[in-house]
């Protein structure tokens, strides 16, 4: 638990400057955005409508940070000789990379809301004001987001941790590349179990035969329902498959 | 405290570095490791580390084996590497955060350390000059209380006043049972100051011996012409200021004794040069 401790305080440590800086200006340029539009006459644009994407690219930076972190050799012997668990390294970086990331950018953005709803509020009418307060506590929307966050923010940090770790030698250039092929060699299994497998069941892009659905249903009820848990538990899956990878890599020696 | 035993070991698409290397370091002192460029030395100490390891063969520290890394042994060892990279945060952060990582760290001894090297505590470290980041991890190493303190070119990038202040703190650090290992080119630096001193050469051991037994065999002595001093059966000549010195065997005749300490530039000369000889004449291990 010491080590635990201590890993998450410095990962805390070094992180937290940069992500404080960064969860603040981001929702309030996006409530600044938001605000200029008052000039054409109020509109309900909800800052909420880009938490997607400004999520994402936090986490594509975090990323890419940590390749440049890692490429240099003194910085990645220092990662290596930590006298502490690689499994509590990993965890920390996980944790802060994707579970605080996004809880502070939601706290941003939630902030941003408040303040909007505010001046809203002030004026203009406590209708539009209502519609942004309400944005914030929307439990269907929250769902959604946690389960955006663990089937995407959670797997493209994996990836980008496990490159960073992984390839000693052009991380920026061999990540994307391994998830390309990985990517492709999906594609390419799907096609050919398409083509072979369930051939005789589909002609001109059409199921022909009925019977499959109901067996499908049949045999795999929680998947047919609920593709987009599924989604969400293969990202999780694969996710915790490359963190455990880069846990074994950091155990391993330089060369 | 370090016994590397029948390492091997070869950079990926490279011809062996080591083969059946080994190497016994006692407790306490200051260990100098000497070698020509591309000797190993750097090498042999990442081994030590365990930032690399052995293709067979092993090493252990205190008994315990140093691959896999486990928290306990690695908590025991602070390596300054010659190739380093400091966060971008000030002394102070560092040691809050690096610090819980080695149960003995001694804050006040870091704060003392640091003042008598003149690194300013409040900067951001980045921001300082390669020397003052080299001589701040060296002095957070050595508050460390780690057993093993490896140190690889530590005096690179260093001036003369910090040279002098890191002479005086590594004597205080080093104890009986803590061992310092210090890996240079710039062996003017650690005289006087290493004991024992081992030569790599080719991936070998080429010489290994106390600073007590290297002066109960060999002594520096003045010959008139090198001649003189290739007949006296010198290990290692030089020229200086027109005078002819030379390192030879205390049983050998001719020339005239210089007092003093031995010179490391013709020790190590002799040890890369005439390995069997110098061996002879003081008892090394190779």
């Amino acid at each position: 638990m010491n080590h635990l401790r201590s890993v998450f305080r410095h990962e805390l440590g070094e992180l937290l400057p940069n992500l404080l800086i960064i969860t603040a200006s981001v929702p309030a340029a996006m409530l600044a955005l938001s605000l200029l539009g008052w000039f054409d006459g109020v509109n309900t644009f909800s800052i909420w409508q880009v938490f997607y994407p400004a999520v994402s690219i936090v986490a594509a930076l975090l990323g890419v940070g940590s390749f440049s972190e890692l490429h240099n050799a003194g910085r990645r012997i220092e990662l290596l000789l930590r006298p502490v668990p690689a499994w509590t390294l990993v965890l920390a970086r996980a944790f802060s990379r994707t579970v605080l990331m996004t809880a502070m950018m939601a706290a941003g953005f939630s902030l941003a809301s408040i303040v909007g709803a505010g001046l809203h509020a002030l004026f203009t009418t406590p209708d539009v004001a209502a519609f942004f307060a309400h944005s914030i506590y929307r439990a269907e929307e929250w769902l959604d987001y946690g389960r955006w966050l663990f089937g995407g923010v959670f797997l493209s940090s994996a990836v980008f941790t496990f490159g960073s770790i992984y390839f000693r030698k052009s991380p920026l250039f061999r990540t994307p590349l391994l998830v390309a092929c990985w990517g492709m060699s999906y594609a390419i299994i799907a096609v050919v179990a398409v083509r072979t497998i369930f051939g005789r069941y589909i002609r001109d892009g059409q199921v022909i035969d009925i019977t499959l659905g109901s067996r499908f249903e049949l045999i795999f009820p929680l998947l047919s329902r609920n593709h987009e848990l599924y989604i969400s538990l293969a990202a999780i899956v694969a996710a915790l498959g490359l963190y455990a990878l880069a846990t074994l890599r950091l155990r391993e020696t330089e060369a | 405290m370090v016994s590397a035993t029948g390492i091997a070991y070869s950079y990926p698409k490279s011809p062996p570095l080591f083969q059946e290397l080994s190497v016994e370091i006692e407790p306490g002192g200051i260990v100098g490791l000497l070698g020509s460029n591309g000797a190993g030395k750097t090498t042999l100490l990442k081994l030590i580390a365990g930032v690399l390891f052995p293709r067979s063969g092993s090493v252990r520290l205190s008994g315990e084996p140093v691959v896999p890394r486990r928290p306990r042994v690695q908590a025991e060892i602070a390596y300054v590497p010659e190739q380093f990279a400091v966060p971008s945060v000030t002394a102070g952060n560092y040691a809050r955060w690096y610090a819980p990582y080695y149960p003995r760290f001694d804050r006040e001894r870091f704060r003392d350390y640091l003042r008598r090297f003149e690194v300013a505590g409040a900067q951001s470290l980045p921001k300082h000059s390669y020397g003052q980041q080299k001589k701040f991890l060296i002095a957070f190493a050595l508050a460390s209380d780690a057993k093993l303190v490896i140190l690889d070119e530590p005096t690179n990038g260093m001036d003369i006043p910090s040279k002098q202040e890191f002479r005086r703190l590594i004597v205080e650090a080093a104890s009986d049972q803590r061992t310092v290992i210090v890996s240079t080119h710039q062996v003017r630096d650690v005289e006087r100051l290493i004991d024992p001193i081992i030569v790599l050469e080719d991936g070998k051991v080429a010489f290994k011996a106390a600073m007590e037994t290297i002066t109960d065999g060999i002594e520096l002595r003045q010959f008139d012409a090198i001649d003189e001093a290739r007949e006296a059966d010198a290990l290692a000549t030089d020229t200086r200021l027109g005078q002819t010195i030379a390192l030879v065997a205390r049983d050998a005749t001719g020339g005239e004794p210089i007092g003093g300490s031995v010179d490391l530039e013709l020790l190590f000369s002799a040890a890369v040069n005439r390995p069997d000889a110098l061996n002879r004449a003081c008892g090394g291990v190779r």
